[in-house]
């Protein structure tokens, strides 16, 4: 049984599936099953794996790699926001370039509304199914064109209508991201970072995407105008009903937008499941110790905070068994010797974990 | 009465760019007293970290069109360079945001600290310098300090880089520490570790400590007081509690309002509306004003600007200081608009 035919079948026993849809199983579950249910993730990532090679010497022998994701799987649903949350060196941003092929998968498949992404799947293609806003839109935005050329760039590219045509749709794009028509002419230097941000979304959503995905797209504002992005983004997935994919190490921002969460660690999915047992119920001793360290806006706000020792292991050659045990106050034997796998418990989410269990418990 | 041990008073920073002069700091005073840490909280352009480094005199543009910074019956400002040499990285030290550019690269980090050492104190030895740094670099958690001693920053992680830069800060018993978003480029586990180290270092030297930061969960974890900065001026000074249960400006109100939240969920923040203010326009009134819902259009608000008053001695606020001239309704307009959470 692989690692996401586990994850089916832990969605499938999961209590309060309210919010998301049925059936999202493979090969476990009953072929009638799938057939009541119309729904099918738009967004399909199955063991997903990333090595970076390392080189060394006049021949570029590889003697090595960067384990930088490793096994990773998920599925996503039209109109919903999963989270990938991890520190630095998780995997997440990884994850999110291997998914738009922007950097190419070791192994793994990806499905884009039922259809596989393959090394030999055009870019003219992925691109009308998915797209992706960066955290620097400086960066990636041309700074030579105006906002609404920037945001026609992708329909010319494509071939898609006329230039006047593309024109008055990448204004009204920009309109609905909240930027006055007076304004589109404007290169993005003479923008706020929060505009700029909001031109990047536009931009994003040009060739009507059904999966996007966002690095860290809020992390670079001022929470007054992250706040205007992060309404921005749920307004758009309502009208829209586009998929997001949301990468990012704000824990808050994430409880905030997303539907499901998946926290990484090492290039490893530890714990997936709703936003509500995630930030309410985390069973990965991981996930807590992470959720402690975030600071509460509230000064009577009293907790425990569970400070985890030593830094994060080498991603060059990853620990044989769990990848989190070296800092981990639940180790025990097994943990070094086996890795665990994303399994469910009755009622609770997939932890990767021989010993999940709440906060303080003993598992 | 406590005597604070650093003292800004009304300051005034001001940069000549091609669009005309800018006030990046606009009147701005505020003081820290001895084992206190004052966190000051603003936006990007808020003029929090030109205030500090203009009263430590490190500023390379830019020009002091006022003010006084008072250390130890001295003012910073018309010390000269050297006297203020002496101060700086004894008395008077500094943590900065990216711990990898307030470090030699090609220098060994023990060394760097032992220099800090050496160059206050002439009288130490190499060894004696050596001996020093090592407990330093242990007090601050770097683990085998004797062989770390010998590394060079690259081979520390940031975290790491961060605890020596702390090390250096602490190396001379200093009165104040000014801690510019020491956390803001590390994750959120290493955060708490150098906030909780922050705090050790504060106890071991008795030092008041300025934090500058945009976050308010760090805010909330460290401070004893904050100073809430907007557009170059202090418009709330407040206890850390009154700041988060009776925020008495509108613009503090919506920082809290538009901020997302670990321990609750909402359906829907509430941003600040408009843009942070154009620094280049002096308006005679209220800098927030064009942003404040508080304000409905009111004359005052646009033709005299407001001062910092203290809040009534008897109300929930009281030690509150804020710069709004109907501070007194500041309350029951969040509570109308559904702008403060109740916590969980």
């Amino acid at each position: 049984m692989t690692d996401a035919e586990k994850l089916a079948e832990g969605d499938s026993t999961e209590v309060h599936d309210a919010d998301r849809p049925p059936g999202s199983g493979t090969g476990t579950q009953p072929a009638a099953q799938i057939e009541t249910t119309s729904t099918e993730p738009v967004l399909r990532v199955q063991n997903l794996v990333k090595h970076f090679p390392i080189r060394r010497g006049v021949f570029g022998k590889q003697v090595g790699a960067i384990h930088a994701v490793d096994d990773v799987s998920f599925d996503l649903y039209a109109g919903r926001t999963l989270g990938l949350v991890g520190e630095s060196g998780s995997g997440k941003t990884t994850t999110g370039r291997a998914v738009i092929r922007l950097v190419e998968p070791t192994a793994g498949s990806v499905m884009l509304d039922g259809r596989p992404l393959t090394a030999e799947t055009r870019a003219k293609d992925l691109a009308r199914g998915m797209s992706m806003v960066f955290q620097d839109p400086m960066g990636s935005l041309n700074p030579r064109l105006s906002a609404v050329a920037n945001v026609a760039e992708p329909l010319r590219i494509h071939k898609s209508g006329t230039a006047v045509e593309r024109r008055a749709r990448a204004t009204e794009l920009l309109d609905q991201v909240g930027l006055r028509a007076d304004q589109v002419e404007r290169v993005p230097a003479e923008f706020s970072g929060g505009q700029r941000q909001r031109i990047g979304i536009a931009r994003a959503l040009a060739l009507s995407p059904k999966v996007i995905i966002l690095d860290e797209p809020a992390s670079a504002l001022d929470v007054s105008v992250q706040a205007q992005v992060l309404n921005l983004l749920r307004r758009l997935q309502s009208d829209l009903g586009i998929a997001f994919l949301f990468i990012s190490h704000d824990l808050s921002v994430v409880r905030h937008l997303c539907d499901r969460v998946a926290v990484m660690y090492l290039g490893e999915i530890v714990e997936i499941g709703d936003q509500e047992q995630i930030f309410t119920n985390p069973l990965h001793p991981y996930t807590q110790a992470l959720l402690s360290a975030v600071p509460i806006p509230d000064p009577d706000a009293k907790r425990e905070r569970i400070v985890l020792k030593g830094d994060l292991p080498s991603p060059v050659d990853p620990p044989a068994g769990c990848r989190f045990a070296g800092r981990c106050h639940r180790a025990q034997d097994i943990c070094d010797v086996e890795a665990p796998v994303l399994k469910i418990r009755t009622g609770a989410q997939p932890v990767a974990c021989h010993f999940p269990g709440p906060a303080g418990g003993a598992g | 009465m406590v005597t604070p041990v650093l003292q800004i008073e009304d300051l005034a920073v001001e940069f000549t760019t091609p669009e005309g002069v800018l006030r990046a700091v606009d009147g701005v005073s505020y003081s820290v007293d001895a084992g206190e840490t004052l966190a000051v909280v603003g936006e990007t352009g808020s003029g929090k970290s030109v205030t500090v480094l203009a009263a430590l005199g490190l500023l390379d543009a830019g020009r002091i069109v006022s003010g006084r910074v008072m250390f130890d019956g001295l003012d910073l400002l018309r010390l000269p360079d050297k006297k203020l040499r002496r101060l700086l990285g004894s008395n008077l030290t500094m943590v900065f945001q990216n711990p990898m550019s307030a470090l030699n690269p090609v220098m060994t980090v023990g060394r760097q600290v032992a220099e800090t050492l050496v160059v206050h104190d002439r009288k130490l030895t190499n060894k004696g310098a050596r001996g020093r740094a090592i407990e330093l670099l242990a007090l601050v958690g770097v683990p085998q300090p004797d062989v770390r001693f010998n590394q060079y920053p690259h081979e520390f992680s940031g975290g790491m880089c961060q605890r020596v830069v702390i090390a250096m800060a602490i190396a001379n018993n200093p009165r104040v520490i000014i801690a510019d978003e020491p956390t803001t480029a590390v994750d959120v586990t290493v955060q708490a570790q150098l906030l909780d180290l922050l705090q050790v270092a504060r106890e071991e030297t008795g030092a008041g400590v300025v934090l500058i930061t945009h976050d308010l969960g760090v805010v909330a974890e460290v401070a004893d007081r904050v100073a809430v900065m907007y557009a170059g001026r202090v418009v709330e000074t407040a206890p850390v509690r009154n700041i988060f249960r009776a925020p008495q400006h509108p613009y503090t109100v919506g920082l809290l309002s538009c901020l997302p939240r670990l321990d609750s969920t909402v359906e829907e923040l509430v941003p600040i509306p408009g843009s942070p203010a154009n620094l280049l326009i002096r308006s005679p009134g209220c800098a927030f004003q064009p942003r404040c819902g508080l304000s409905a259009d009111r004359d005052i608000c646009t033709s005299d600007r407001p001062e910092l008053a203290a809040a009534a001695a008897d109300s929930a606020a009281a030690g509150s200081w804020a710069a709004c001239h109907f501070a007194d309704e500041t309350t029951a307009w969040s509570a109308r608009e559904h702008l403060v959470r109740e916590p969980s």
